[in-house]
């Protein structure tokens, strides 16, 4: 029997050991080796050289894993970010190295980590504890880190379409979603618009000119560079029968009104009258920029636009064609209205534009198919997501984005798009040019080439969705295409179809069709969104989770505003003038104006019903003043009882009235003189102009304009005593005045009352 | 910037060492074949050149290689070693399309056992492998491939793959020497080693030192590769694809053509028995205890075909290659899960009532007895159900009396349906396979009413 | 005295190991045969039979892997619990704070690499004709212990509760609902009704023996814990123990006959 050398063997055994051993060790020791633990020691160390300024002594300091556990909060979540992140709350590292650094800002207050954790904002994985995974870097983890401004796109699982101040770039992007159309066609959770976005367009065809619709409709930046409507990349025959089909809406009353020339001056009076530079862009200053208010569209190149016709109508009662615009109803008679269209065509048009246009050919007269091909294109764009018109066209359905932000990527389509394969690059490519993500047309196999084909086109390209694809062989239909496409514009008109299969063919044509975009069943128009827009949007999308905080306790709700409505006589003289364009009143409306609420216990009734009616500039240094609208005497009355009625907080005179008696009028003076408030307003003439003057002259106006004229006691004492309560961003110092000086001064403001004015004041005592 | 880089850093370096591997190998070789002697007579001239001589140059172009992957500064965009895009086009259009894919592990298959005496030859093996080799590592430049491979689960499987290869290899090389002895008469491999060792020191030792370097193995390999874990279960959320574990993509992979009842019971079941069944249908009473192919061809090859075009291919195809909505990509071909593979198949009764005949497929109608439905059911498919029943019952008395006349007639009867029947059931998938491809056949016999089709 | 001699003369040492050193060929038989864990070789074997290009020592690697799957099993089982709330986290738990939480990738990757080489070992004894007579029965148990350890894995996949693993046992048992007759979607499930009344449901077919349930849920989860951790093993170690039994029996090792 034969033997094998025995020590071989047991030379090799020794050998394997060792090397089992090794492995064992080597495991051990790679285990014990965590980046956590070396993180720690590095900020052990800095503690220790810092000992004095952080107060934590480093050697109280173990070097451990550390996890929030909220497992009993019902966030069901162990965050174990703090093992690396160990620095998270002392303020000494705020300029340290990541991982040690500090957390930035001041949330960890409201928020502190030990009741939140992280990965409630910041996503990732918080269980992990090495770096990519807890990032959430690693395949399978479909929520990896928020960082900079996209953290806000967590806000909003608490914080339910409440907008919150620290989010702000999260609400830019709700408010642009609303503003800019997405929610016409998309659901997008709470995010949703009151009322469609763009204007209906009834009567559009006696409102424009067919050239200006047909530029607007290629390209709308052309004519107003800041058009809110999105790029379409309309051929200029789809253009022409949309448009076609547009012009078709008229109305009646407008076509029928005589043509009749108004006064250009007498318009230019009119149009310095009603303030429309508030609100309007109207002219260009010395360096060719813009002048004017941007709550209404841009009129620099009105006349090039609109039929005069139309905007005398307009003019006489606007909501009749806008009923959402936030123009007030002025009372222009028709000779106004005349004369101010008048101004208007002369005064903002571009005459190279209008030159052009006219040495334009006209087009040939719209037939019947080119009408039906236009309105199908407006229905299968999606115009009447924005859009309202009488007629009965659908709206379109976009897919449903309520959950975007818990979209899983490999769901996304990215065609060929050269970006990184993240949701937020997806949805900011998509947002920012939606034609990136186009997929290059590949025919798939074992369809019927001819129908796939027809079925792709974009509705820019063809009138194919609603219509039926056209009869014939193979290749009788595609060279049908092909002449369609030529038609619309994508082809070129000397090209034919090869002689050759029709599989072939078909191939030839997608290869053709392919570089023009023509092949695309995508919809989505172009919104030309800046870069910081599109990134607000992303963020706005981010934050439609399905993720709910489990706990009803971390769940935020808006508070309710108690929007304000007015009723009755008001509220429906409010809907006509819409105030709220430019005042507010309790948080509803705007902050163009003084804010009206108080206004009541601000201004006496008097002063008020004559300023309606008569509204003049109190500083000398404002060129914007409220329009004058001609209100109805009984109009002016109605307002101005109903505000010093309602608009007043019966606190605000309280104290006035209270002590009034023991105010001195001399002392006030002298008060005046010592507190130097001259220096910011002018009394008689003298003084700065920082703030109002308080004896200004108003000619003609038919009641006192100075301060005593205007004001109540109340409302001037409590101002002196504390003006930012009533007007958080006053420039007003607060004086710290005693109670008996806030009494004194306002005494000799009260004092101060035009002279002129009170002879009237006296004769109208004598009546 | 590229979502999806070809080449990074890492991957260049990570290549480099690759091939320093590969370097490493090639030159151990070189020397062994230097020490085995043997040289060309003449080369361009020079004579008595030693045929180590081109594994050396070999070795040293590996080198440069891994040296140019190491010590490169340029761009990744700009590094030159990478694969064409036509080779990656050529490859996925093959290894995409079921039928190309199966012909070429067809082909593999009968080239393995065609050319066996060709293949086992030491260096012809070394050639192979390292083309195989070259292969992996100049495929680890393309991002999809990579991605595909480098998953932590598929890591076992191209092991396994290169262990299955390594002992095919082992076998043919052995049974090929031993078919030789024994046509010559001398004593086989197994013969000569036929004295009695004591299992102290010789097999215990052994088996001390295999557990030891298995331990060592094990715990380099769960601290260098971590084990998948993905996220939480969700049971609202399907994956795109939804596979099974890998070992039963083989199964998975039959659901294409056969309905579960088929793909996930019988055949698996009849697999099982099937195996069971081999010590008691094999009646070679050659080849026991050695290696040999001549003397039991019939066996091995129908063995060898089960286990690797039917069972290890189809793991590599439902493992590698198997994407998205169960579509077929290459390797070198990105998971787009918008990838439209539409398959209009049709039944056979499709085809024999509508196509071939002209007429409708006959339909009961409604409110008929239960009787006349089944009648209807029948008559429908009736073609179908004579196939099968042809298949699995005609046709074994048929290759009885005609190409395994010698088996019936060693085997007996029962024993030689049990075989014919099994190798009939081994045959249904690439058979059903092949009517899908030819004719788009879905089903041969389709009764969804009940469930039952085949 | 050496102190190793010290040692093995110490009556502990002694009452352990009952043979002297193994250094002389009758201690080296005598060790084979008193040694409880040796003793499952013979004394002596033929030299080809052991060789490794000849047996690719599949099985004894199969074997052995089973071990270390059983040792870091018991291991995990001390750490793992199989419930909704609990499973994943535990595992992620393994990776990220456990001491020796590398044991859940040696039991992982030990488990596919025992799956293949399972197959090998196969593949190996049926290229050397060694399951011809007689050793037809132990293939037989062979095959089974394949199938037993391939649904070893199949149970174990799912008990990490992730994507992968629902899903992939989703896909297997989806196919169990389509048994014939068994099966809720199975052909002929209609015969077996009583009156008119399904006796095959979806909650009460094959399917959901299998899963304890109409979809992979919590009492798939333990059901398939307690049969990957007690019910396969059990079934599994004494059905090794007779695949190594009857190799003794049916003529040793696989060699030349």
């Amino acid at each position: 029997m034969k033997q094998s050398p025995v020590w071989r063997a047991k030379a090799v055994l020794l050998v394997a050991s060792l090397v089992a051993l090794q492995c064992l060790v080597r495991a051990a020791v790679d285990e014990y080796s965590t980046d956590w633990r070396a993180y720690q020691t590095q900020y052990a160390a800095a503690l220790k050289e810092n000992a004095v300024s952080t107060g934590t002594p480093a050697s109280k300091f173990p070097i451990e894993l550390r996890q929030s556990y909220l497992k009993h909060l019902d966030l069901d979540r162990v965050d174990r970010c703090t093992s690396c992140h160990v620095g998270i709350d002392n303020p000494a590292f705020a300029d340290a190295a990541q991982p040690l650094r500090a957390h930035s800002g001041d949330l960890l207050g409201t928020h502190p980590p030990d009741r939140f954790g992280c990965t409630i904002c910041h996503e990732g994985q918080g269980r992990a504890t090495e770096k990519d995974a807890a990032h959430g870097h690693v395949p399978n983890w479909t929520k990896p880190l928020l960082r900079g401004d996209f953290v806000q796109a967590a806000c909003a699982k608490c914080h339910r379409g409440e907008e919150i101040p620290q989010a702000p770039v999260l609400a830019r992007g709700r408010r642009l979603m609303r503003e800019r159309g997405c929610t016409g066609c998309h659901r997008a959770g709470d995010i949703v618009a009151r009322d469609p976005v763009g204007p209906r367009l009834d009567a559009i065809g006696s409102k424009v000119t067919r050239k200006w619709l047909n530029k607007w409709l290629t390209n709308a930046k052309d004519y107003l560079p800041k058009a809110r409507m999105p790029h379409y990349a309309l051929t200029p025959h789809s253009a022409n029968a949309l448009a076609a089909w547009l012009m078709t809406h008229r109305n009646e009353a407008i076509d029928t009104m005589p043509e009749r020339k108004g006064h250009y001056d007498a318009g230019a009076n009119v149009y310095r009258e009603a303030q429309c530079i508030v609100c309007h862009v109207t002219k260009l200053d010395y360096a060719d920029n813009p002048v004017g208010g941007e709550i209404g569209p841009n009129l620099l190149r009105l006349g090039n636009k609109v039929n005069q016709r139309w905007l005398v109508a307009f003019f006489r009662n606007p909501h009749a064609f806008l009923p959402n615009t936030k123009m007030p109803r002025f009372h222009f008679s028709e000779q106004e209205a005349l004369d101010l269209s008048q101004f208007a065509m002369e005064e903002w048009v571009d005459f190279d534009l209008l030159d052009a246009e006219e040495a334009e050919p006209d087009p040939p007269p719209d037939t019947p198919e080119l009408v039906e091909q236009g309105k199908r294109l407006f229905s299968e764009l999606g115009c009447a997501a924005c859009h309202e018109l009488n007629d009965d066209i659908t709206k379109p359905e976009a897919p449903d984005l309520s959950f975007m932000g818990s979209a899983l990527v490999h769901q996304l389509d990215f065609g060929e798009a050269q970006v990184r394969r993240t949701l937020p690059d997806f949805l900011y490519t998509k947002v920012k040019s939606p034609s990136a993500l186009r997929p290059v047309f590949t025919l798939p196999p074992e369809q019927d080439a001819v129908e796939v084909i027809w079925n792709n086109l974009r509705p820019a390209a063809l009138f194919s969705k609603g219509a039926d694809l056209p009869a014939g062989s193979r290749s009788e239909q595609l060279s049908g295409i092909l002449s369609q496409t030529q038609a619309a514009g994508f082809l070129d008109s000397s090209v034919t179809l090869p002689q050759a299969p029709a599989s072939e063919q078909a191939e030839w044509l997608i290869e053709q069709l392919n570089p023009t975009g023509a092949l695309d069943p995508h919809r989505m128009p172009d919104f030309q969104l800046s870069q910081e827009e599109a990134k607000a949007i992303t963020i706005a999308l981010m934050s439609l989770t399905e993720e709910t905080v489990s706990s009803r306790k971390y769940e935020v709700q808006a508070t309710p505003r108690d929007l304000f409505a007015p009723q009755d006589g008001f509220g429906k003289l409010e809907r006509t003038y819409r105030c709220l364009s430019c005042h507010s009143i309790r948080d509803s409306g705007e902050l163009l104006a003084s804010d009206l609420t108080y206004e009541g216990s601000r201004v006496n009734r008097e002063w008020l019903y004559h300023y309606l009616n008569k509204p003049y500039s109190m500083r000398r240094t404002l060129t914007i003043a409220m329009p004058i609208f001609h209100f109805p005497d009984e109009e002016s009355k109605l307002m101005a009882d109903y505000m010093s009625q309602v608009f007043v907080d019966t606190k605000i005179g309280a104290d006035w009235e209270r002590h009034r008696d023991e105010a001195n009028v001399e002392r006030g003076q002298q008060l005046f003189d010592e507190k130097g408030c001259i220096a910011c307003h002018q009394l008689h003439g003298t003084g700065g102009d920082v703030g109002p003057s308080l004896t200004t002259q108003v000619p003609e106006f038919p009641h006192g304009t100075w301060v005593g004229d205007k004001l109540n006691g109340g409302w001037i004492y409590q101002w002196l005593k504390n003006p930012q309560a009533l007007l958080p961003e006053t420039l007003e110092p607060n004086l710290g005045l005693t109670d008996q000086e806030a009494l004194d001064l306002t005494a000799f403001l009260l004092s101060l009352k035009s002279p002129d004015f009170q002879a009237n004041d006296s004769e109208k005592a004598a009546e | 910037m590229d979502a999806h880089p070809d080449l990074t850093v890492s991957v260049i370096r990570g290549l480099g060492w690759f091939y320093l591997l590969a370097a490493v190998m090639n030159a151990l070789w070189a020397y062994r074949v230097f020490r085995g002697g043997k040289y060309f007579d003449s080369v361009f001239g020079i004579e008595h050149v030693p045929r180590a001589a081109t594994w050396a140059i070999y070795s040293a172009l590996l080198l440069m290689l891994a040296t140019v992957h190491l010590m490169t500064h340029s761009d990744p965009g700009d590094f030159l070693f990478r694969l064409p895009l036509g080779f990656k086009n050529f490859v996925d259009t093959v290894i995409a399309n079921p039928i190309s894919y199966f012909a070429v592990s067809m082909l593999l298959f009968v080239a393995m056992i065609w050319l066996r005496k060709w293949w086992t030859r030491p260096t012809v093996a070394w050639v192979l492998l390292n083309i195989v080799v070259l292969f992996l590592g100049i495929s680890m430049t393309d991002y999809d491939f990579r991605q595909i491979v480098g998953k932590p689960d598929n890591v076992p499987i191209v092991g396994m793959l290169f262990i299955v290869g390594f002992f095919t290899w082992l076998y043919f090389s052995r049974s090929v020497e031993n078919d030789r002895r024994i046509a010559l008469g001398e004593p086989k491999l197994e013969d000569e080693q036929s004295e009695q060792v004591l299992v102290w020191p010789d097999l215990v030792y052994t088996e001390m030192i295999c557990m030891l370097l298995l331990t060592a193995l094990l715990i380099v390999w769960g601290v260098a590769l971590q084990a998948p874990l993905e996220e939480p279960a969700s049971a609202v959320r399907t994956p795109n694809p939804s596979k099974a574990p890998w070992y039963f993509l083989g199964l998975q992979e039959m659901l294409v053509y056969y309905d579960p009842w088929m793909a996930g019971v019988v055949l698996p079941s009849v697999i099982v028995v099937g195996l069971m069944a081999i010590p008691y249908i094999d009646f070679n009473t050659k080849g026991n205890g050695y290696y040999t192919f001549d003397e039991r061809k019939f066996s091995v090859i129908t063995f060898l075909f089960g286990f690797l075009p039917l069972w290890v291919a189809m793991i590599i195809l439902g493992t590698f290659i198997r994407g998205p909505n169960w579509n077929m990509f290459g390797l070198y071909e990105y998971w787009d899960v918008h990838k439209l593979q539409v398959l209009n198949n049709v039944d056979l009764s499709q085809l024999f009532w509508v196509d071939w005949l002209g007429k409708p497929l006959p339909k009961a109608e409604a409110g008929v007895g239960l009787g006349s439905q089944v009648g209807t059911i029948l008559l429908r498919e009736w073609l179908g159900f004579a196939l099968v029943l042809a298949y699995l019952f005609l046709l074994p008395p048929l290759m009885a009396v005609t190409v395994f006349r010698n088996f019936f007639v060693k085997m007996g009867f029962v024993r030689f349906m049990v075989l014919a029947d099994l190798i009939l059931f081994m045959g249904a998938l690439p058979l059903k396979m092949g009517l899908r491809w030819a004719f788009n056949l879905k089903y041969i016999v389709s009764i969804p009413e009940w469930f039952f089709n085949i | 005295m050496s102190v190793g001699e010290y040692i093995r003369q110490s009556q502990v040492w002694r009452s352990i190991f009952r043979h002297p050193a193994p250094y002389d060929r009758r201690n080296r038989a005598v060790v084979m045969l008193t040694n409880f864990f040796l003793h499952l070789h013979p004394v002596s074997v033929k030299q080809g039979g052991i060789a490794l290009s000849y047996t690719w020592c599949m099985g004894g690697v199969t074997f052995f892997l089973f071990l270390v799957e059983t040792l870091t099993g018991v291991l995990l089982m001390f750490y793992y619990r199989p419930t909704l709330e609990w499973a994943f986290q535990d595992i992620r738990g393994l990776r990220d704070v456990t001491t020796l939480g590398v044991m859940r990738e040696i039991h992982r990757w030990g488990a596919h690499a025992m799956v293949i080489t399972v197959w090998l070992h196969m593949y190996r004894v049926f290229l050397t004709g060694s399951y011809k007579p007689p050793r037809e029965f132990n293939w037989v148990v062979g095959v089974l212990l394949l199938v037993l350890t391939l649904l070893l894995s199949f149970t174990g996949y799912l008990l990490p509760w992730d994507q992968l693993a629902i899903w992939a046992i989703t896909v297997g048992s989806n196919m169990a609902r389509a048994t014939p007759v068994l099966g809720h979607e199975g052909p002929g499930f209609q015969l077996l009704n009583i009156g008119g009344y399904d006796l095959i449901t979806s909650a009460s077919d094959a399917r959901f023996l299998l899963l304890g349930s109409r979809f992979v849920g919590e009492e798939t989860l333990n059901r398939f814990y307690i049969l990957h951790c007690v019910a396969i093993p059990l079934v599994v170690a004494t059905l090794i123990a007779i695949h190594f039994w009857r190799v003794r029996k049916d003529g040793g090792i696989s060699q030349p006959l």
